[in-house]
């Protein structure tokens, strides 16, 4: 396996370099008075989370705000999926390596993971004339780049307060799938403390050497299991958590409830009784519209439940345990703790 | 070069109002790009949705190539196919040699007509998707076409083959060990009802029932039947645009209170299902779909606001693959875009990167001279080396119908792609269920070997069954090369095949088109034509066999599930009870038996517990039989893959056991499972050897 991405890379070397060299030669010849016949002046490229796009959630969204984006400002487009985290830090190494003196900043390197940034990558950013680098889920500021933090831990805490108002949930279980994601971390923080008066508890999954972002199947197999030991799942594991949906759509009559991550998965199942949604189109939207402004992007934007961002959305069918007036309060509360939190980060 | 149309508007206006066939105009401002004419055939033509596809790929062509000197863009002439005389403009296409390639028609039976003339000069043809038969007929490998051995036509989707396989997983991966299958009685139904039996067997899974409906009556009937055999998942393969069976189904579902798991393949994924209400509350499927994993969808959804259509994704990636394989007969010095293309399409690699927008497809082209793996907007665009005809990667969404909208599950794909579950293989799957022959010997004694004797019988007649008796006669050559004489051979068949004017090679038959002309020096002692099956029987009593003789059986021809061997076009069978009854009136020292048609299993089980006795069919009871090898100068099949496969192993391995004998025609013979029965009252087939029916001892 290493060997084929090595591989795979070797060529990519070599292709993302001439591609460069063709861009910076196109837009030398090109008339860009006659609007009909210019080829866009910008570019952005994206790295998705590993096998990410595609997963009608979080990466998609990035893609529909890049792409509605590009469409408004007229810039060319595109989409890198790594099949490995080695195969994505390798690439954003590559890609900043090579844009490296591409232009002046005409090329937005999004990533999603922030796994994919290395000591050594962030070097070459600080150096970088040629491209801006936009890395997404980060607190951290770096010298030439521009971070976007999300934060969960207020939703995550309203989460909490409702699945712990619900009748019948004394138990709720985390499925987390990289517990070393400080992100991953604060939302597990928050939907515990949030939960108070329940029996709140990561939930033990073995992956079992997968990935635990796209093991749909293997929670469909576990459902039965976990059903046994909560009532409540709070699953911090982007596309697998398809596999609890699939199961309580199947077996409705006695079935956990799951609450949704990164977009409304009410639509999937009748048992989510709310989302917490990651509003990623908006959000790319936006910060492709700052890059493309005269002041540019900041070195750190936020988007926390406060940005209107994040935030908790009930399912149709629960609004009436769930109205509007509780969930504009509970709002307000999380937001408050989310300062909180952030504020003694 | 601009369209003379762009100059004079008022005469593309009378163009337009003359001919069904007006270029296009949706290339501009690029005036040193080299232009290649591609004929788009569709159903609307220049009216339908893939216009505007075109349109957004020609812009991304346009910015991809700008400045790197050796542009080329597409000229598109559109067709609508469902006009007017489709075979004489596909026949004038195929000869005009300013048309670099053909891209459609949409409908497998246009796709069949156009491909039909295509073939004659192997003009370039990307199809959307295609049928099982069409693949298989211009495949150029094994199981195809052989002639040349030139691909030509390239489907950009798998066939239907792909969703059964697909179908299968997905009730597999939740529990189901049985299905039954509820099919449309046409070309549609007709791949879900051929290969599910088989396919099923591959997923070990017991196939409970495999119904056809023509009407609503028989649709209500079959899902009576289907439900009452008890299985685990039913899948249903209904009529399109028809959303009246659906409602039949679902009506009957509840009426019934139906436990088991239905999955209906693509035909229901309609809008007009949709108001059906509360009746389709739940119902899933699969259907195909672009490749999530390539942002396409995104892209397109953005720029439309709508979602593509059936088919526009691969419709973008057949203008994608016209173009990077013109750039690469540029780069290459290559003379034909069918070389190029299948050299930028065979890479077993998969894409790293997508290559269907404008920075992808630059990315692609800078790096021309180290052509990799293109991921195109409906996924990676890899051909199977050896075949090429198929696409090896398609795409499935699992949908289901929740909260009265469609709702998209999940992916699924027959390679496992990025955000697909995987599955494998395609319309040439070679099957891996194979049946556990053991290595024991039944303590049987034969009396020793005195002679040989051999009944070969084709079932059938005319020229669409050209196959059967090519086939008989291909076992018949076999034989006289090993030895056997004419007086020990009874050969019953029509033998109407040389003296059709449709043979363009008179008085020949053969299994390929450069093959051997296998009637030459044939006898035939009876023709198939003057006999009935009664008349039949008494002939096979009559053989002139003894205890020391090993008797050879042979029939191709036709088979009806449950029933026996057709015979002739009559509604007349040639019973199990009849087959056991002839064959047990003769003296043999050993009996091997060789039944080709369709469902032939239950022909060979009946001659379970005879001594002496090694049956081997085509396919299990409730399977189809395949044909092989199609010719485009004699336009039918020339053979069936069992029997093809049959001689051309024991050609050269006369010497091997029955279990390799086995074991090499079950892996070969593609869409079906090789049956043996009766090994327990023959002897050890590790030990055995078919050598002594084949060749005079």
């Amino acid at each position: 396996m290493i060997y084929s991405v090595t591989i795979r890379l070797r060529h990519k070397r070599g292709t993302i370099a001439s591609l460069v060299l063709a861009l910076v030669l196109s837009c030398g010849c090109i008339n860009h008075a006659n609007s009909d016949n210019t080829l866009p002046e910008r570019y952005i490229i994206a790295l998705y989370g590993v096998n990410g796009l595609g997963d009608r959630g979080y990466n998609d969204g990035i893609c529909r705000g890049i792409e509605k984006a590009a469409a408004q400002h007229r810039c060319d487009t595109w989409h890198l999926t790594p099949g490995d985290m080695d195969e994505g830090r390798m690439l954003l190494q590559l890609l900043v390596e090579e844009f490296s003196e591409f232009g002046d900043r005409n090329c937005l390197i999004v990533t999603a993971d922030v796994g994919y940034v290395t000591p050594e990558s962030l070097k070459l950013i600080e150096r970088s004339t040629g491209c801006r680098i936009l890395i997404l889920e980060s607190r951290e500021s770096h010298a030439g780049a521009c971070t976007v933090n999300m934060p969960l831990y207020g939703a995550s805490w309203m989460a909490g307060r409702m699945a712990a108002s619900m009748d019948g949930v004394s138990k709720a279980g985390i499925i987390c799938a990289r517990p070393e994601y400080p992100q991953l971390q604060d939302a597990v923080k928050g939907f515990i403390c949030g939960a108070k008066g329940i029996d709140a508890a990561m939930a033990e999954i073995d992956f079992a050497g997968s990935d635990p972002f796209d093991s749909a199947d293997l929670l469909y197999r576990l459902s039965p299991e976990l059903k046994k030991e909560y009532q409540m799942i709070f699953p911090l594991c982007g596309g697998s958590t398809q596999g609890l949906l699939s199961y309580c759509r199947e077996n409705p009559e006695a079935s956990f409830y799951t609450i949704g991550i990164d977009s409304d998965l009410s639509r999937y199942c009748e048992r989510v009784p709310f989302s917490i949604i990651k509003n990623m189109e908006d959000v790319l939207f936006q910060c492709v519209g700052r890059w493309l402004s005269k002041e540019g992007l900041p070195a750190h934007i936020e988007y926390g439940m406060s940005s209107g961002n994040v935030e908790v959305v009930v399912s149709g069918s629960y609004k009436t345990m769930f109205p509007e007036e509780l969930i504009g309060k509970l709002t307000e509360e999380a937001i408050e703790k989310e300062k909180e939190y952030e504020s003694a980060m | 070069m601009k369209a003379p149309c762009r100059l004079f508007p008022w005469v593309a206006i009378l163009l337009a109002a003359l001919s069904c066939d007006p270029f296009d105009e949706i290339f501009d401002g690029w005036e040193d790009a080299a232009t290649y004419k591609v004929v788009a055939i569709c159903p609307g033509g220049r009216d339908s949705d893939f216009a505007r596809t075109a349109r957004w790929f020609e812009e991304n062509s346009h910015d991809a190539q700008l400045g790197d000197g050796s542009s080329v863009r597409l000229e598109i002439q559109w067709i609508d196919e469902d006009g007017a005389d489709l075979a004489g403009t596909a026949r004038e296409i195929a000869r005009d040699e300013s048309v670099a390639a053909v891209i459609g028609p949409i409908h497998s039976d246009n796709v069949d007509i156009v491909a039909a003339e295509c073939v004659q000069t192997f003009k370039p043809m990307i199809v959307l998707a295609s049928s099982e038969e069409i693949i298989r007929k211009y495949s150029v490998a094994q199981s195809g076409m052989v002639v040349g051995s030139r691909p030509f036509l390239w489907s950009l989707a798998e066939t239907d083959i792909s969703q059964c396989e697909v179908i299968l997983s997905k009730a597999g991966l939740t529990g189901s060990r049985s299905v039954a299958v509820i099919a449309a009685d046409n070309s549609y139904g007709r791949t879900f009802s051929q290969w599910i039996p088989f396919l099923s067997r591959e997923f070990s899974m017991e196939m409970k029932q495999n119904l056809s409906y023509s009407d609503q009556a028989g649709l209500s009937s079959a899902v009576d039947a289907a439900v009452a055999s008890s299985p685990d998942c039913i899948i249903c393969a209904l009529r399109a645009g028809a959303a009246e069976d659906l409602k039949t189904v679902q009506s009957k579902r509840r009426e019934l209170g139906a436990a088991c798991r239905f999955i209906f393949t693509d035909t229901a994924l309609e809008p007009a299902a949709l108001n059906l209400g509360a009746l389709v509350e739940g119902i899933e499927g699969i259907a195909m779909y672009a490749d999530p994993s390539t942002g396409f969808q995104i892209a397109y959804e953005v720029r439309f606001g709508r979602q593509p259509a059936l088919g526009e994704s691969q419709f973008y990636d057949a203008l994608l693959l016209c173009t990077l394989a013109r750039r690469y007969m540029n780069v290459h010095g290559s003379p034909d875009l069918n070389e190029a293309i299948a050299a930028i399409t065979t890479e077993v690699e998969d894409p790293v990167m997508c290559n269907w927008n404008a920075i992808g497809m630059m990315a692609y082209l800078v790096d021309m001279d180290h052509p990799q793996a293109i991921g195109g907007a409906s996924g990676p665009l890899t051909f199977d080396h050896e075949s090429y005809s198929s696409i090896l990667h398609s795409t499935y969404a699992n949908w289901m119908v929740y909260n009265e909208k469609f709702v998209t599950l999940g992916y699924a794909s027959t390679d496992g792609g990025k955000r697909t579950e995987p599955a494998v293989a395609a319309w040439k799957w070679k099957v891996s269920a194979g049946q556990e022959i053991e290595d024991s010997d039944p303590g049987l004694v034969y009396a020793p070997l005195e002679d040989n004797y051999a009944i070969i019988i084709a079932g059938s007649s005319g020229w669409g069954n050209y196959r059967h008796q090519a086939d008989a006669l291909n076992i018949y050559q076999l034989l006289k090369r090993g030895g056997i004489t004419d007086d020990r051979i009874l050969l019953v068949m029509a033998d109407d095949l040389a003296t059709d004017p449709r043979n363009t090679l008179p008085g020949t038959i053969r299994v390929s088109d450069l093959g051997p002309d296998l009637r030459e020096g044939a006898e035939i002692d009876y023709l198939a034509t003057e006999l009935d099956p009664e008349r039949l029987g008494e002939l096979i009593r009559s053989v002139p066999s003894s205890s020391g003789t090993n008797l050879l059986f042979f029939w191709s021809g036709h088979g009806s599930e449950g029933r026996g061997f057709n015979w002739l076009s009559s509604d007349e069978c040639y019973s199990a009870d009849m087959l056991r009854r002839d064959l047990s009136a003769l003296q043999f020292r050993k009996l091997l038996l060789l039944a080709e048609p369709c469902f032939s299993g239950y022909m060979a089980s009946a001659m379970e517990g005879v001594r002496g006795v090694l049956a081997m069919s085509s396919a299990n009871e409730s399977e189809y039989s395949f044909a092989d090898n199609r010719s485009s100068i004699l336009g039918t099949w020339l053979c069936d893959r069992f029997s093809n496969n049959l001689v051309n192993y024991m050609g050269t391995n006369a010497s091997s056991t029955f279990r390799d004998m086995y074991i090499y025609i079950n892996s070969h013979t593609i869409g079906s499972h090789v049956m043996i029965y009766n090994a327990s009252m023959f002897g050890n087939l590790y030990k055995e050897s078919p050598k002594e029916f084949f060749v005079k001892q």
